[in-house]
């Protein structure tokens, strides 16, 4: 048993909770707020929404758009100077994974000193941030509760992982009927990748009690709400159920990270300018197949909470089951079944093994696996289409 | 090893021993800098001697450092937040012109002097501050007490002034004691106006002193320089006054040190700073007799020597009177400082002592101690021997 820890931001839930935002700056100390907000958001008018909100409680605003899907190093330092040279006391980001990155990057920078890159790894920020508010724009990405943000290193040319508790946001509004103005293929692949999420952070060596009950209620949501979500962008009810579906899967893995196939993602995903969900999608029912030995318990579980019978079925049977939901899953909502159709080339498989290893997910793989495993599911992915079952 | 390396790595990632930084520790590291900065500031502006005032808008005190306290002899929570001009100049209204005013207006450095409360004079330089949006919210003033500068300046216009009046003067004067002189001469002495033109005379001839003294003090009198034996110069001085202290009833020993070698010098000049200390040691022991009854006798020494280098005569004068208060001690040889009772002393005896010690490149010393008794020294420079003579001229 390992000694647990459990942290979440406020979380601020409902349809048209957006027009909190302005309150919330307020109330933390902010006069001046730096709208991180990408360009898909401030099309929609979202950006602009969030700016009456802030109007109406008498603050000032400097929105920035210019970062890119995987934000980079150079572009979080634009963001800074921006922000400095506004004046900006708060930081309040609207938007996917890579606007809560980003801005959490800038609110890094504005009060610890140096590059983004000092701040890689596990607990290396030592000065609080500036108030963070943050409102997701898509149901996937969970970093409005997660204290992980991921930055380009844009000489290394790879993915830095940034763990702190205090990029934990200190406010977290969901507001579904944001979900409605992203495509039907955005919320397949972002609403898969709450899925690997909440998968994994189930089958975590750091999971608890209190990370297991937000994922498998996620996984459970996501089964019953994806495809009704993928299928229409005016389906309410499953814009509800899927915004909940990510805060559970973003509060489950915040606190008990991730496994091998988000290690995986990771490497891939620095070499290949591809959504994360859509990679960690592809390789989650592999990774899945080489961790079933260590945890068929659970994985029954999973297969439970997907909506499977289980009762008559043995444990084994059960957790075959799981793979098999999710595979069926990932088809009905468009996700590629190998990684071949993604274009990754086979050579490139023994470094992103070797890296692989060296990444923070892995530690709390539930099952050990040195290089030679990891080149196994990697090729499994790329040559075999489907997981084995 | 490996369920111990895990477990520590696991407990890591998940931030058991990590927590959200928190702004209280930021705060409070901050709030700690910031009084160690106040501290020095106030350590350093505390050792300032003079005067620094802060001073916002609306003419209130906020900040002074120890010097502006000692000066204003007041608490400083009395004084901060009190309007400037109340506690500077016992005003009820703001001063007109404020430089304050102007220097925020002008946004430039300003300086004035200025006769405060308390009757001193300050020299204040008045800055303005601004915040870092460049709007300005307060002068801080920077004063030096000049007071003593100022009085003393005072006095040296007062002695070129009193000289002015004395050269006007001595014309008439010569008039007065030269006729009343030839008058007395003409006048049978038992003629009743006899007494009164004897009368005019000898007041025209106090008057006339009086200005050689105010002469001297101004430094306008001319000493001629000649071969002076100080033991004779002694002697010609203690007989004129050795009976007014004997009718005082006052011991008076006299030590003369034999063979001091001859020195350059007013004899008469030096023979009046001889006069003037043994009347002054004949006064202090006076009023000390008048506050004792108790039949202590009073003793005046008067001794001469050479300093062990050989360089330097000395003459102590010592009395066992009343002694000078502290306080004191700094004034006396100030012209018209005197604490003899009014009609007694001009205040002029010592300073005018002190010019002519210093005219022969000498000066008086003093030790006295409240209640009894002083010596006052005065020290003369000897003729330099030839040897010395070769050693300033290489």
């Amino acid at each position: 048993m390992y000694i647990s820890k459990f942290v979440t931001p406020e979380i601020i839930f409902g349809t048209g909770s957006l027009n909190q935002v302005g309150e919330c700056c307020s109330r933390l100390g902010s006069s001046r707020v730096f709208l991180v907000a990408d360009r898909g958001i401030v099309n929609c008018g979202w950006a602009d929404k969030a700016v009456i909100f802030l109007d109406k409680a008498k603050l000032d605003y400097q929105i920035w758009s210019e970062f890119s899907a995987n934000p980079r190093d150079y572009e979080v330092e634009e963001g800074l100077s921006l922000y400095r040279n506004s004046n900006c006391d708060a930081v309040l980001a609207i938007g996917g994974g890579s606007a809560v990155d980003a801005a959490k990057a800038v609110a890094t920078l504005s009060t610890n000193k140096g590059r983004i890159h000092n701040y890689e790894g596990i607990d290396m920020i030592t000065e609080p941030l500036p108030p963070l508010i943050v409102v997701p724009s898509t149901a996937g990405s969970g970093s409005e509760v997660s204290q992980f943000a991921i930055i380009s290193d844009s000489d290394r040319k790879i993915k830095m992982t940034i763990i702190s508790k205090s990029l934990v946001p200190d406010i977290a509004v969901s507001d579904p009927i944001i979900l409605s103005t992203i495509s039907g293929n955005v919320t397949a692949h972002t609403g898969m990748e709450a899925l690997s999420h909440a998968i994994e952070a189930y089958l975590s060596l750091a999971s608890t009690d209190m990370t297991d009950i937000h994922a498998l209620h996620a996984i459970k949501l996501i089964s019953e709400n994806l495809r009704s979500s993928v299928a229409s962008q005016v389906d309410e009810t499953a814009k509800i159920a899927m915004a909940k579906a990510s805060l559970h899967a973003g509060i489950a893995f915040s606190n008990a990270v991730l496994g091998l196939g988000q290690a995986m993602t990771h490497q891939v995903g620095g070499l290949l300018d591809l959504p994360i969900g859509t990679i960690s999608a592809v390789l989650l029912p592999y990774v899945m197949r080489y961790n079933l030995i260590a945890c068929v318990d659970k994985y029954a579980e999973i297969a439970a909470a997907m909506g499977a019978q289980i009762r008559h079925l043995s444990k084994r049977e059960a957790a075959e089951k799981a793979i098999g939901l999710v595979q069926e899953l990932a088809k009905d909502v468009g996700i590629p079944s190998g990684l071949a159709e993604l274009g990754l080339p086979e050579s490139s498989i023994p470094e992103l093994s070797r890296n692989t290893k060296n990444d923070a997910c892995f530690i709390t793989n539930p099952r050990d696996a040195d290089e030679k495993d990891i080149i196994n599911i990697f090729r499994a992915a790329l040559e075999m289409p489907g997981g084995g079952s | 090893m490996v369920m111990q390396n895990k477990k520590r790595l696991i407990e890591k990632l998940t931030g058991v021993h990590s927590s959200k930084r928190s702004y209280y520790v930021a705060l409070k590291k901050k709030i700690n800098e910031l009084l160690e900065i106040k501290r020095d500031w106030e350590v350093t502006f505390s050792a300032v001697t003079d005067l620094l005032v802060f001073i916002n808008q609306d003419y209130e005190i906020q900040r002074v450092n120890q010097a502006a306290v000692d000066f204003l002899t007041m608490r400083e929570d009395e004084i901060i937040g009190a309007k400037c001009y109340q506690l500077f100049y016992g005003r009820e209204k703001k001063c007109n012109p404020c430089i304050g005013d102007q220097v925020l207006q002008s946004q430039k450095t300003s300086y004035l002097q200025s006769r405060t409360r308390y009757n001193r004079v300050l020299d204040i330089f008045v800055y303005p501050a601004f915040t870092e949006m460049q709007e300005p919210y307060g002068v801080t003033y920077y004063a030096k007490d000049v007071t003593s500068f100022v009085d003393s300046i005072k006095l040296v216009s007062m002695g070129e002034m009193s000289a002015g009046v004395a050269h006007e003067l001595n014309s008439p004067l010569t008039a007065i004691v030269g006729n009343s002189q030839l008058l007395l001469r003409e006048t049978n002495p038992k003629d009743p106006q006899y007494q009164l033109i004897k009368d005019i005379h000898s007041s025209g001839l106090r008057c006339q002193k009086i200005i050689k003294n105010l002469l001297t003090f101004s430094r306008q009198d001319e000493f001629t320089f000649d071969d002076v034996n100080i033991n004779e110069v002694i002697d010609s001085a203690l007989a004129l006054v050795t009976y007014q202290i004997e009718k005082s009833k006052i011991t008076l020993t006299v030590n003369k040190t034999a063979g001091i070698p001859i020195l350059s010098g007013s004899a008469s000049s030096l023979e009046q700073i001889i006069v003037n200390l043994l009347l002054n040691a004949k006064d202090a022991v006076e009023s000390m007799l008048c506050d004792q009854v108790n039949g202590a006798r009073g003793e005046i020494k008067l001794a001469t020597r050479i300093h062990p280098d050989g360089k330097l005569v000395i003459v102590d004068i010592t009395d066992n009177g009343s002694g000078i208060e502290e306080e004191h001690i700094p004034q006396i040889f100030n012209p018209f400082y005197t604490t003899k009772k009014s009609g007694k002393g001009t205040g002029l005896g010592l300073s005018v002592s002190l010019g002519i010690a210093q005219a022969h490149g000498g000066f008086i010393d003093l030790e006295t101690k409240a209640g009894s008794g002083s010596t006052f020294s005065l020290i003369l420079p000897l003729y330099k021997n030839n040897q010395d003579d070769d050693d300033y001229n290489k």
